[in-house]
């Protein structure tokens, strides 16, 4: 019997760079090999490490369940460290994964809409032709939720119960 | 500029579709020359990759927007890669003539 196939992971928004290379070895080797870190990895790095979401908060953006999520996860950082610790090269490429393009929301006609292919920010609505027009996106919500307010109370998870001692960096400007 | 609307029915009086894949009917209006079609889905009643047809269906024909109550994920990252654009409308008591009208703005 052939396994479960793999669910496809949603990306925010793909990697600035296609990879990364260590420099200056201490004996005069040039290269050591390659690390292939998949676009899933990477993304889990952005979400936890980065935007320092719950893990739970981090499956729920890319669309896989938290033990999923975990192990996307463990999996990076294992990577990353053997790239730093061997020297080796860090290639970003791979992994079962679909771009999330973004979003807005026409408060006209309440229509939620993406824009493929153009560069730029649409002007007006695709539907109604309205200029009232707002950037939908789902990172912010995510990063600013509450915890600690019951509302935000996650049963299956058990985030939320209380504060967790997460440093949060401010991405508010 | 071609765009396609779900819809439950083959007239202007039926109400927007909320699924994209197995939606009753495709009505696609041209923009350009005001020319409205009705195309009926085939994959209406089908069970697995309804989506991914519907995409064809409707990419075969040109269309640069596509007007529906919802996409599926298969869809979404498909319509990605065709850079076609997207227009979620959850109003299901909207009918295609409404929607026509408002694209007229």
């Amino acid at each position: 019997m052939s396994p479960r196939p793999v669910k496809m992971r949603r990306i925010g928004k793909p990697p600035v760079i296609s990879g990364m290379k260590p420099y200056g070895f201490a004996d005069n080797r040039t290269s050591s090999g390659k690390v292939f870190l998949n676009l899933e990895e990477y993304e889990s790095l952005r979400l936890c490490d980065f935007y320092m979401l719950h893990q739970c908060q981090a499956a729920e953006m890319m669309g896989v369940s938290r033990p999923t999520l975990t192990r996307i996860y463990s999996s990076a950082r294992m990577k990353i460290a053997e790239a730093i610790v061997e020297g080796k090269q860090i290639v970003i490429e791979g992994g079962k994964i679909y771009f999330d393009s973004s979003w807005y929301f026409c408060n006209d006609c309440g229509c939620f809409f993406n824009n493929p292919g153009n560069k730029g920010n649409p002007e007006k609505c695709p539907l109604c032709g309205s200029t009232m027009i707002v950037n939908y996106d789902l990172l912010p919500e995510m990063i600013y939720k509450d915890p600690a307010s019951p509302d935000n109370f996650c049963y299956y998870h058990g985030w939320g119960r209380k504060r967790v001692g997460k440093r949060r960096r401010d991405f508010r400007t | 500029m071609k765009i396609a609307i779900t819809s439950t029915g083959d007239s202007l009086e039926s109400k927007l579709d909320q699924r994209f894949g197995r939606c009753a009917c495709f009505v696609i209006y041209d923009t350009s020359t005001g020319n409205i079609e009705f195309v009926l889905n085939p994959n209406k009643d089908a069970t697995e990759g309804a989506g991914p047809a519907s995409v064809q269906l409707v990419a075969s024909r040109n269309v640069e927007k596509i007007i529906s109550g919802e996409f599926g994920f298969k869809v979404k990252s498909l319509l990605d890669n065709l850079k076609i654009q997207m227009v979620v409308l959850k109003d299901p008591e909207k009918s295609i003539r409404d929607i026509i009208n408002m694209l007229k703005h």
